[in-house]
């Protein structure tokens, strides 16, 4: 897309989203957001640089593995999963407490590294899709020419 | 085992993820997609034969209490399912490795059949009616895709319309849901048991056991919603036709069978007329669709339906005897119709086509592949001493002791059409002179054919042993108040 406006303001966004994104996974265990709202919100801005800055330009900018990255973040959810079997229960949670100096005291909770999980899936899941849709080599053999 | 119950869900789940990672090494995930498959076999039988004493298992997912978390519950039905599912999907794919040519797209396979895998069980696993929804979603998804798998455009419009209309009845599923949590606030499958019974009858819960019923059967491809059988049965690749019909309608005949006697009881007996009459038309329907086709594999799929309709009439007596005689028709159909519909492929394999008149003189040809078959064909003709005899004859002796005479008079004759079609499909698969030359098939192909195809005669000759374990099944899920219990009273 051409339009001034977009170029310019396209890119102020992506940190905005990306900022709040962050927001909504580190907030979201006992508030409302969590991995899959992030993960939503994260691809949401990516795409919107690929509809700012012609297809080939965004890209080539985000063109990651994201195949590779959907199935890493199945695999450390369910690690977090099994973690939890090893005090009886599938997917049961726990809490770890650290005391670090400057910051004060931080509560770890294995709820986060799932969420991390299903936030990784969630982006990679959607622009994999994407990109797929996008793909001008694609062609399905026997479809009318 | 109360540790041990996600294994089926997890095991599938985490090697899917693995095969994904190693999908560029086709020895090591062929290997590592087998080993999964063993193990996970082995853990359904040790489940099965836990759950035989009349244990019913619980996992609290995450240590949540009863009626809020997610429960995973095994009673001996759940193991009765999980043993079949294991053992089917495993055979298919052992079968697949020799199918599928090596270029074409096995990477995406491996996966995907874990992750259908994990959906299936996982279905007969949870023992709450959202997490139904979750897994047949998960099942689903992946059906999709593996309906897809040529990447042809028959293939597209097959999975196309599947997933159309499993949309569709994926909405109204949501749709039952939240009919059923506005009404009573729960989605724990024991809860909402105890909360319906409390309410009394009503109405607008006859309507929402209708939603779930319209539902279930589009999975379990009753008659309405059963257009969608016959094409994906008979241009999807073989092995996944054969999950199909062996075990992916059955998912669908487990939910109804859960709601018919654990969650609905009362609103199922005001339903009951109308599941009969579903039943019989799909009896009647699927036994006429198989007269005018000339596709081996479309035969094959109409008469899925005709059986489904079959276990469909023995869920649809509600009563224990009947509970009985679907249960073991359930487990003697789903081996016998995969093992059919791989020996399908087989003959696809060999001669390159599933038509028919094309095939013919496959005795001469191919003697041991056009055995297998006929085992098959005279099981499914329902001639003793093979399983399909001793199926249909517990179902009709549940139907006429229930007094139904008139329904039961009328899946009696249709077994007559039955008895008609396989052996004339037979016939013009084996006899006669083809046109075609036999080719080679690698022998895993067989060796799943034959595994598979071998339970028609044992169930057959141990008709007495799996009528009994039928009636410990139906026994534990004709009281709900054994699963209600168990539930309440997990740690």
């Amino acid at each position: 897309m051409r339009s001034l406006i977009l170029r310019t303001i396209a890119p102020i966004v992506l940190h905005l989203t990306l900022i709040f994104s962050l927001f909504l996974l580190l907030y979201g265990h006992n508030q409302p957001g969590g991995g899959f709202i992030a993960g939503l919100m994260t691809a949401v801005g990516i795409v919107l640089q690929w509809v700012t800055f012609d297809a080939d330009d965004g890209w080539h900018r985000y063109n990651w593995p994201w195949d590779r990255i959907f199935s890493y973040g199945l695999a450390l959810s369910a690690c977090v999963g099994l973690f939890g079997l090893l005090s009886g229960y599938f997917l049961k949670g726990s809490a770890y407490e650290f005391n670090l100096p400057f910051i004060g005291e931080v509560e770890v909770l294995t709820a986060f590294f799932f969420d991390v999980g299903v936030y990784a899936v969630v982006v990679a899941v959607l622009l994999s899709i994407l990109t797929t849709f996008c793909d001008r080599r694609a062609v399905i053999r026997g479809a009318p020419k | 085992m109360n540790l041990f119950l996600p294994v089926p869900v997890l095991l599938p789940l985490v090697t899917a993820i693995a095969l994904f990672l190693v999908r560029h090494h086709q020895k090591i995930q062929e290997r590592l997609s087998n080993a999964s498959l063993a193990v996970n076999l082995a853990f359904a039988l040790s489940l099965l034969s836990a759950t035989a004493g009349g244990n019913i298992f619980i996992h609290r997912m995450g240590m949540w209490p009863f009626p809020f978390g997610i429960i995973l519950a095994a009673d001996r039905l759940t193991g009765t399912m999980v043993v079949l599912a294991a053992a089917i999907v495993a055979a298919c794919t052992l079968f697949a490795q020799g199918y599928l040519s090596t270029n074409q797209r096995r990477e995406v396979f491996h996966p995907l059949i874990h992750f259908q895998l994990m959906g299936i069980q996982g279905a007969f696993m949870t023992g709450d009616l959202f997490n139904l929804f979750v897994f047949f979603e998960v099942m689903l998804i992946s059906t999709y895709a593996l309906l897809a798998f040529y990447y042809n455009l028959d293939q597209l419009e097959v999975a196309l319309k599947y997933t159309f209309l499993n949309l569709v009845a994926s909405a109204m599923f949501l749709v039952g849901i939240s009919f059923l949590y506005a009404q009573v606030g729960t989605v724990n499958m024991a809860d909402l048991s105890v909360k319906i019974r409390e309410l009394g009858p009503q109405p607008l819960m006859v309507v929402t056991a209708f939603i779930f019923l319209f539902v279930f059967s589009m999975k379990a491809a009753l008659f309405p919603m059963h257009l969608w059988l016959p094409s994906a049965h008979s241009i999807s690749p073989t092995h996944i036709g054969a999950v199909l019909a062996g075990v992916l309608v059955k998912v669908g005949i487990y939910s109804i069978i859960r709601c018919a006697w654990l969650i609905f009881p009362g609103p199922f007996k005001v339903l009951q007329p109308m599941i009969m009459t579903i039943a019989l038309v799909t009896i009647v329907w699927g036994a006429l669709g198989t007269l005018p086709q000339r596709s081996l594999k479309r035969i094959l799929a109409y008469s899925t339906i005709n059986q489904l309709g079959y276990i469909a009439f023995g869920v649809a007596l509600l009563s224990p005897l009947g509970m009985t005689a679907a249960i073991f028709y359930i487990v003697s159909h789903a081996f016998l119709k995969s093992s059919m519909l791989l020996g399908a492929g087989l003959n696809q394999k060999l001669t390159g086509t599933v038509d028919l008149d094309e095939m013919g003189g496959m005795m001469a040809k191919a003697p041991y592949a056009s055995a297998l078959m006929l085992v098959g064909f005279l099981s499914l003709a329902g001639i003793p001493p093979l399983s399909g005899f001793f199926s249909k004859l517990f179902l009709l002796q549940a139907g006429f002791t229930q007094g139904a005479y008139l329904a039961t008079g009328l899946a009696l004759l249709m077994g007559v059409i039955s008895l008609y079609y396989n052996f004339t499909t037979y016939q013009r698969m084996a006899w006669g002179t083809g046109g075609n030359e036999a080719r080679e098939a690698p022998a895993t192909m067989y060796s799943s054919v034959s595994f598979l195809a071998s339970f028609a005669v044992i169930f057959g000759i141990g008709a007495a042993w799996l009528y009994e374990w039928s009636h410990l099944v139906a026994s534990q899920i004709t009281r709900p108040e054994l699963y209600i219990n168990a539930m309440r009273n997990a740690l």
